[in-house]
């Protein structure tokens, strides 16, 4: 794969859910075991509309199947959203402290500040 | 005698609360009844740490004015697209008038409101749909908007386009959020506008749009040519000019026509009444016509910055208010006689207020950035004119007062000092500073002016004339000096530099395989490999900035258009161009922003010394050591803290390390080159930047661990870590050339209220400005609140909303940042001067 | 590490880490996972000492402070 071709999939994950035809319902769900609430998950500093990284898996994985795959190894995380689907990624571990206040600063690894995810701890 | 002595009491008591120097309350009792009833009717507009504060709801009617003309005139050139949308928004966004308010103009529906500009970036209009708190109620319903906006504007805005052009790993790493911040568009962005040319008025440059078009119109019906071509793309920009300013003309209209039916048929109070009719006449005549006094001067000045902003997100506000308004104070108040020195002071000191109360929703990273405001809105005071003449006037000195009264966090100011200013000005710059406003910033005029001259060629007259076009970077508020939009956006997280050098390039904290492969740290043989390997990766994140910066400011005309912009540039009006496009005879005045520098020169003299020089730790062991961010590691950590040189304490051998990266990088800022082939030079500061990038960057050889806040300043020592005092501080800082080695350098310093009371305390500030000035240093701003008052405000807040602090490059109520940020200021060593 | 706030034990990476309280100091604050509680930490030793709660500073003054005149608002 070309230096460009690498780095096209990543752009296309990082772009992806724009353009397409969301309404409420979908941003609205956050599945019980989602990426959000996973403490793999980090959360991307340049925007806060619930994009992140896995600090565990790679570009290319694919955690949505029944069966997923794996990538280990590579030049960057898969990116995926807070309130993506976890249940069949085997690498999934529940964060105990999920710090949902907003006031404080940007800590990738512990917040999730978004409405939604309030919501569902209430 | 009843009145005199309840006056005497007033006054005792203010004198009491200056001595126990609260100021906030001083303010209080001593603003006219006017100034307090507008400063407390103000809603809080900046964020509260991360989040806005209660009762802040994003604005609904503005994006949905605006998508109803923009639908309708689909398939249009942008500019002209997009005058539609805006001038349909002019026409029927919901006014009001507050009361005791004489200066008119508001962004958004409501006064509680903030705006926000969906054109700009997907992920932002996703964000304010995440966001807490602010979705106006009924708040399902507001989702369902909200949800059909963004699957509207969803890949159709500025960046969403802009990301599709860019080389795909450089999307992808600029959009990490780990390397820097900034939108490649002039969606966020700011400019610096010419009142020289704008205050001819609305009607004068309609003329001469009118004129351009018929001329060109004529050329289009002679002979066919390849020259004639993009003429036909000029009429549609020149008409986009003409429907903006039309519609800011009607826009002032409503306000006239609302303050003269409430004066006419509402207004009781027969002082009011006549208020609001010169309020009514004032619109009538501005922005339409040129100002002719104090009021209409400054009417004309906010219609043209409400109008911008309608326009785009601008999230800093370059602007000379003392210099442009001074000539009608001077007529009102020192010649006509028209208006007293207090009537004068309530409209300066509403012009702060009408200013602070101006809200624009930010996303997460630039609310944690820029904590408790709106943008940097830094005015430019002082200074000198064109021939190099003192510019200082009474307007100087109005504001400074003013400012003192209303407390605003922003706009805040910069003192363009020079050797001529009189004694009286530089007290009422103290006083401010005294206040605890930690503002004015004091900038050293004559250095600007010769670093502006020397970086981009702007010619000296220009270059005089310049104002902060953010926090601190000066631009020229000249035809062909003017910038249109923030090339910054190549603000580069630089802690970054030392620690992918020390990671071969990869990004531990998120994962990523960075900047080049430099190599593994272990096998360099001397402290000049690593040196080298920093080189490499400074150029790497410079670059990547630069080119994401560069494409969006050439898309911008045709991925985002600014009709009004257009409108107010000189050089666009003349060419038919868009404001932002390059071509237009734009000189260049980019720089990149550097956040998080000082760190560089820290943790490579920390390695030099006890890596290569005493050789006391392996470069194994410091790199364990930071890959377990120093847990295990907490004796050798605190020997890197306190036993390696640090940046601010006159030691050569960290301070020639500094002045060795600002040299290499300086080299590097003239190899990058913006769209007008001019260069990019580094400009070291913070705004709360440090915070913001305090869990993204990992731990690192001056002793910091992965969480812990950065340095504050852009060349301020570490806090607590500058142990030999101020003069130190200042002779480290003075090591480097403030015109030939960067654009301009940010550096802190706190000082001691008691240590500053009193003429005393004027007299050895003014000393250690001289010596600040004799050094040749661009920059310092101060903090003078002391610690009890700061501890105080965390414990009780709602007894301390006024206080003001310096967080770097701006201020901020204390109250209105996060805790972490406020432990920092605490943090910051206290100067003992004298 | 035994939280001092509700006993809760855990290694001490287990407590989130917030920032220091001053970087030439040993002294940090991290926060309880159990009670959330932030918490003034001896990095040295290992050991939480006291609950910080807003406006209390476990490190002490600023730095500087020593040896200007009193700096102390009534």
């Amino acid at each position: 794969m070309s230096r460009r071709d690498k780095w096209k999939s990543a752009r296309d994950a990082m772009m992806a859910p724009l353009g397409k035809t969301k309404g409420v319902k979908t941003r609205e769900s956050v599945p019980e075991v989602c990426c959000g609430k996973c403490e793999m998950w980090f959360e991307n500093a340049y925007s806060s509309e619930g994009r992140g990284t896995c600090r565990v898996l790679k570009m290319g994985s694919e955690i949505h199947s029944d069966k997923p795959t794996y990538v280990l190894e590579g030049d960057a995380g898969l990116i995926s959203y807070f309130n993506m689907d976890a249940s069949h990624c085997s690498y999934f571990s529940k964060m105990e402290l999920i710090d949902t206040d907003g006031t404080e600063c940007s800590d990738p690894l512990f917040r999730r500040a978004l409405r939604q995810m309030k919501k569902f701890n209430e | 005698m009843g009145q005199s002595t309840a006056r005497t009491e007033k006054e005792s008591s203010v004198e009491e609360l200056k001595n126990r120097r609260e100021w906030w309350f001083v303010a209080e009792k001593t603003r006219s009844k006017r100034l307090d009833y507008l400063r407390k009717g103000v809603w809080k507009k900046g964020a509260i740490g991360g989040n806005y504060a209660p009762g802040i709801k994003i604005d609904l009617t503005f994006p949905q004015l605006f998508i109803d003309k923009w639908q309708e005139h689909e398939g249009e050139a942008i500019m002209l697209q997009k005058a539609h949308a805006l001038a349909h928004v002019l026409d029927n966004i919901p006014i009001f008038i507050t009361d005791n308010s004489q200066i008119m103009g508001y962004i958004g529906s409501a006064p509680h409101n903030i705006v926000w500009h969906w054109q700009g970036i997907s992920m932002v209009n996703e964000e304010i749909y995440n966001e807490e708190g602010i979705i106006p109620e009924p708040e399902e319903e507001s989702l369902e908007i909200l949800a059909n906006l963004n699957d509207y504007w969803g890949g159709r805005t500025a960046v969403d386009k802009l990301a599709r052009v860019l080389d795909p790993e450089d999307a992808v790493k600029f959009m990490s959020g780990a390397i820097g911040w900034g939108t490649p568009t002039s969606a966020a962005t700011y400019s610096t506008k010419d009142f020289d040319y704008i205050f001819k008025g609305f009607e004068a440059i309609l003329a001469e749009v009118e004129e351009r078009m018929e001329e060109t119109e004529e050329k289009l019906q002679g002979n066919p040519s390849p020259e004639i071509l993009p003429l036909y793309d000029k009429l549609p920009r020149w008409e986009a000019m003409q429907i903006v300013l039309e519609a800011g003309i009607r826009y002032a209209e409503r306000y006239a026509r609302l303050a003269r039916t409430l004066a006419e048929h509402f207004e009781s109070d027969p002082e009011r009444r006549e208020e609001l009719l010169r309020i009514a006449e004032t619109c009538e005549r501005v922005p339409a016509k040129p100002p002719r006094n104090l009021q209409e001067s400054l009417q004309f000045d906010h219609f043209v910055q409400v109008l911008s902003r309608y326009e785009t997100f601008e999230g800093a506000w370059p602007h000379r208010p003392d210099y442009i308004h001074g000539p009608y104070y001077d007529k009102d108040v020192n010649q006509d006689k028209r208006l007293s020195k207090e009537e004068a002071l309530d409209l300066v000191g509403e012009h702060l207020i009408r200013t602070h109360e101006v809200g624009i929703f930010a996303p997460k990273w630039a609310r944690e950035g820029l904590q408790g405001i709106t943008g940097t809105w830094v005015w430019t005071m002082g200074g000198v004119k064109p021939d190099g003449s003192d510019a200082c006037n009474d307007m100087t000195v109005a504001y400074m007062q003013a400012a003192r009264l209303v407390r605003v966090s922003n706009p805040t100011f910069g003192f363009r000092w020079h050797p001529k200013v009189k004694d009286e000005v530089m007290r009422e710059c103290f006083e401010c500073i005294r206040h605890g406003l930690g503002y004015p910033s004091m900038r050293n005029d004559p250095v600007l002016v010769a670093n502006t001259v020397h970086w981009y060629g702007h010619p000296v007259e220009e270059a005089r004339t310049w104002v902060h076009q953010a926090c601190m970077s000066p631009c020229p508020t000249t035809k062909y000096g003017c910038q249109p939009m923030r090339m910054a956006s190549a603000t580069a997280n630089c802690a970054k530099m030392i620690e992918y050098a020390l990671h071969d390039g990869y990004d531990p904290v998120v994962n990523m395989q960075m900047g080049p492969k430099t190599g593994d740290p272990r096998e360099f043989k001397d402290f000049e490999d690593l040196f080298g390997a920093w080189v490499k990766q400074m150029e790497w994140l410079r670059n990547i900035l630069v080119r994401t910066v560069n494409l969006g400011r050439v898309k911008d005309p045709e991925f985002f258009g600014r009709p009004f912009l257009s409108a107010i540039y000189e050089r666009a009006v003349e060419t038919g161009t868009d404001a932002c496009d390059p071509s237009n005879g734009d000189r260049g005045n980019a720089w990149v922003t550097g956040f998080t520098w000082v760190e560089n020169a820290d943790s490579l003299a920390a390695i030099k010394k006890f890596v290569y020089d005493e050789k006391k730790y392996t470069m194994d062991e410091v790199l364990d050591a930071l890959n377990a961010n120093w847990v295990g590691y907490e004796e050798m950590r605190l020997d890197f803290v306190k036993n390696a040189p640090k940046w601010g304490n006159d030691d050569d051998y960290v301070d020639d390390l500094m002045v060795r990266c600002l040299r290499e990088v300086s080299r590097h800022s003239k190899e990058n080159r913006c769209p007008s082939n001019n260069t990019w030079p580094l400009l070291p500061e913070n705004v709360s930047g440090n915070i913001h990038y305090a869990n993204l960057v990992g731990a690192l050889p001056n002793g910091r661990r992965l969480g812990d806040a950065l340095y504050d300043g852009g060349i301020s020592p570490g806090p607590g870590l500058d142990k030999k005092g101020p003069t130190a501080v200042l002779k480290s800082c003075g090591k480097f050339d403030h015109v030939t080695d960067g654009r301009a350098f940010l550096l802190n310093q706190r000082l001691s209220p008691t240590q500053l009371s009193g003429e005393k305390g004027y007299q050895l500030w003014k000393a250690y400005m001289k010596t600040w000035a004799d050094l040749g240093l661009d920059h310092v701003q101060f903090n003078m609140v002391d610690d009890a008052t700061l501890r105080a405000a965390q414990k009780d807040p709602e007894k301390y909303q006024e206080v003001i602090v310096r967080v770097a490059g701006y201020s901020a109520h204390f109250v209105d940042i996060s805790r972490k940020t406020q432990d920092n200021i605490i943090q910051r060593t206290v100067q003992g001067l004298g | 590490m035994k939280c001092s706030a509700c006993a809760f034990e855990a290694p001490i990476g287990k407590f989130r880490y917030l920032y220091n309280a001053r970087i030439d100091s040993s002294i940090t604050m991290r926060q309880c996972p159990q009670c959330e509680q932030w918490l003034a930490v001896d990095e040295l030793l290992g050991e939480a000492k006291d609950v910080v709660n807003p406006g209390e500073a476990p490190w002490g003054k600023s730095a500087g402070i020593e040896g200007l005149a009193e700096d102390v608002q009534v």
